[in-house]
């Protein structure tokens, strides 16, 4: 097998991992990035419903209670995710464990990430969408919330001129989405980083006794070796690697450390656990007599409107949700309350669904739910994935599906009845989640006993060895994660910068 | 010509059969295992052999399951020969239960010639049979509602039942938002929409 020198080797591309990759290689470290998915990028995307085209880059692991969903191509979830872009609610980073102790670690809060996501916003071109953008539905939603008094906010997208095409979900093709294939991976590849497509890490080992040599990051020792396959047929190569960077997201970061735990015997029993998924529901209502209409199709793929004013009182945030029809066909079984059971289907559903477009209005809740769910691996070494229902997490569930349903009912409006169904359209029987919010599998800790890796991402009893993915956040976040997930990189990129006296471009302009 | 106008109805006896092995298997429908593909060609052979009447009891199903289908969607049975689904292993299966309970229900072994309320009732029966049946009933529905509700095979991924038109037609903002957003919008806790 071909063993390839590297001072960096970032594994995935997606706002974990490209940060890193680009501010390492900005310093003058030699940095090679391996990607699991294909090569794609704005002239690949389509506008379409066609599950080939979909699942060629997006997906999922069901198991008890749960269901993930992630993205594997260049670029991460970035090309796939709806922009939006918001800074995670002071309230997220004082989440406790069950005795009371902090999740996050004790420099890390609000006030300690702003800088960085100052910088990941100016990277991404984030702002807020402007009044004549919001999509109607989201301002429906909005006028649901104003009408009994409650607050609601514009949300803050990564987009540039926006034409309100629909298709986010499916990548934008016309590159206005700020995706990281327009701004951070090009940064790190024109910076010299080499970009591998289609080449899975299947193994991290640490080298031992290495005398330490020089190099852009001074005298480091080729700490790892990173052992790949090709997904494209290639032949399987070997990086040696002074600095290890996983990136591949909560649970590809997971899965490779239980998968390379035979190496890495000092690791955390943390790895895995810890789950977070920002549990929240759904509900759908039709609009009441009156109302304007909503529309389910047009515009940006998100709504434009998020409230923050549960956050105290019920922990958790509220927004409209859109969909494209086949995303609401692969949801749920839905059909008006009271009507027959077998509504869902047939001349009664045909009448709702015509409906659909302009009169239903869809929420959704993200909580500030417990990190309760688990990534494993079974005995063939695939992934499983599950969550804890616990009485908390129900109650929580239970009481944000009242919220939404008096919402909708205080307007006047008739409420859905959704079932959700699993990949053969069966609904879930009890507790079920469903989401591509996911953190918190190999965790930030002050202490190896609590967590993962130490507060700048370094993994506990591996020197070199960092994780800046979403696996890396604690807990739940109440919003979309990506923000979160790319500051939290930019600060481990500079972390590592500063460890070996290199300079951070952005911050010394 | 042939003649394929009566299809023989499955016996109830190898209906049940078929459906013990089937239950006994449950677990492994998903894997599409050996045990559950020898069982699933335990039904009349008129469904592999004449393929009209398949289709044309498929046809039949999804205008019954999606009402607002397009009778000329050339795409309207697509999906229940497409191998991206794992359906399309029980398709002949399902084809012939469909005719068998139309037999049994309504004494005319063509579940294309049901009216479509009575269509519906065979389906609402299968829907609420044995567990398997159930399953099998509810993954058909399923599949006829991502295929015309989903807009899979639309090039342009359009849904009509819907109003769904598919790929971006650049109508503006006027198509989007309303032209008084301030009538909409409730009160900001926060100056940039970030949370606090």
């Amino acid at each position: 097998m071909r063993t390839i020198d590297t001072d960096v080797l970032v594994v995935g591309s997606g706002f974990g991992a490209a940060a890193v990759a680009r501010r390492l290689a900005e310093a003058g470290a030699a940095v090679t990035l391996v990607e699991k998915g294909p090569r794609v990028g704005p002239g690949d995307f389509r506008q379409t419903q066609d599950p080939r085209y979909i699942t060629r880059y997006l997906k999922g692991v069901s198991g008890d209670h749960l269901h993930l969903t992630f993205a594997e191509a260049l670029g991460g979830g970035s090309g796939f995710y709806e922009m939006v872009s918001l800074r995670a609610p002071s309230l997220a980073f004082d989440q406790v464990d069950g005795v009371g102790r902090r999740l996050w670690p004790a420099t890390l809060n609000r006030q300690a990430l702003d800088p960085w996501y100052d910088l990941a916003e100016r990277e991404l071109g984030v702002n807020q969408i402007p009044e004549s953008e919001v999509p109607k539905s989201g301002l429906v939603f909005s006028l649901l919330l104003r009408q009994l008094g409650y607050s609601c906010e514009r949300a803050r997208y990564a987009v540039r001129n926006c034409l309100g095409s629909g298709f986010c979900i499916t990548g934008c093709i016309y590159g206005a989405k700020q995706s990281l294939h327009l701004n951070y991976l090009p940064g790190a590849e024109a910076a010299g980083a080499i970009v591998e497509c289609d080449r899975e890490v299947v193994a991290v080992v640490p080298i031992r006794d290495v005398p330490p040599r020089d190099g852009p990051l001074g005298r480091v020792p080729h700490r790892y070796l990173v052992e790949t396959r090709s997904r494209a047929g290639a032949a399987p190569v070997r990086y040696r690697a002074r600095i290890v960077v996983l990136g591949g997201g909560t649970v590809g970061t997971a899965a490779l450390l239980l998968r390379s735990r035979t190496h890495l015997p000092r690791l955390s029993p943390h790895v895995g656990r810890n789950l977070a998924v920002n549990g929240g529901v759904k509900v759908v209502g039709l609009l009441a007599d009156g109302l304007p209409d909503g529309d389910m199709f047009a515009g940006r793929s998100h709504p434009g409107m998020i409230s923050y004013e549960f956050l105290e009182s019920h922990r958790l945030t509220l927004s409209a949700v859109k969909a494209l029809p086949l995303q609401i066909v692969t949801a749920a079984r839905l059909r008006l309350d009271g009507d027959d059971e077998h509504a869902w289907w047939g001349e009664d559903h045909a009448k709702l669904m015509a409906r659909f477009r302009n009169r239903a209005l869809a929420i959704a809740s993200f909580g500030l739910t417990p990190p309760g769910g688990e990534v494993r691996l079974d005995r063939a070494g695939r992934v499983t994935v599950s969550l804890d229902p616990t009485p908390a997490l129900q109650g929580h569930l239970r009481g944000a599906r009242q919220l939404i349903e008096q919402i909708l009912t205080r307007n006047r409006c008739r409420v859905l009845r959704a079932d959700w169904i699993d990949r053969s359209g069966v609904p879930h029987e009890g507790t079920f989640l469903s989401t591509a919010h996911q953190t918190g599998t190999a965790r930030m800790a002050d202490r190896r006993e609590d967590g993962v890796t130490d507060p700048a991402g370094e993994v506990f009893g591996y020197p070199g060895l960092f994780v800046s993915d979403g696996a890396a956040i604690p807990t739940s976040l109440a919003v979309n994660t990506s923000l979160t997930i790319l500051a939290n990189a930019e600060r481990i990129a500079a972390a590592i910068l500063a460890r070996h006296g290199l300079a951070h471009r952005e911050l010394v302009a | 010509m042939r003649e394929a106008a009566t299809v023989p109805t499955p016996s109830l006896l190898t209906r049940r059969a078929v459906l013990a092995r089937l239950g006994a298997v449950a677990a492994a429908v998903a894997a599409g295992c050996t045990p559950v593909r020898y069982a699933l060609r335990l039904y009349p052979p008129a469904f592999d052999d004449d393929r009209d009447v398949r289709d044309q009891t498929l046809r039949a199903f999804v205008l019954a399951a999606v009402p607002s289908a397009d009778p000329g969607d050339p795409h309207l049975t697509r999906a229940f020969d497409d191998r991206l689904f794992p359906f399309v292993r029980y398709r002949n299966f399902f084809a012939a239960d469909l005719c068998g309970r139309a037999d049994r229900l309504f004494g005319e072994s063509r579940f294309d010639r049901l009216d479509r309320r009575e269509q519906a009732k065979v389906i609402a029966n299968g829907l609420a049979a044995d567990g398997v049946t159930r399953r099998l009933y509810a993954g058909a529905v399923f599949l006829a509602q991502v295929s015309v509700l989903g807009g899979i095979y639309a090039p342009d991924g359009a849904v009509p039942p819907l109003g769904f038109e598919g790929t971006y037609q650049f109508r503006g903002l006027d198509a989007i938002t309303y032209p008084d957003p301030g009538r909409f919008l409730a009160a900001a806790r926060t100056t940039n929409g970030n949370p606090p």
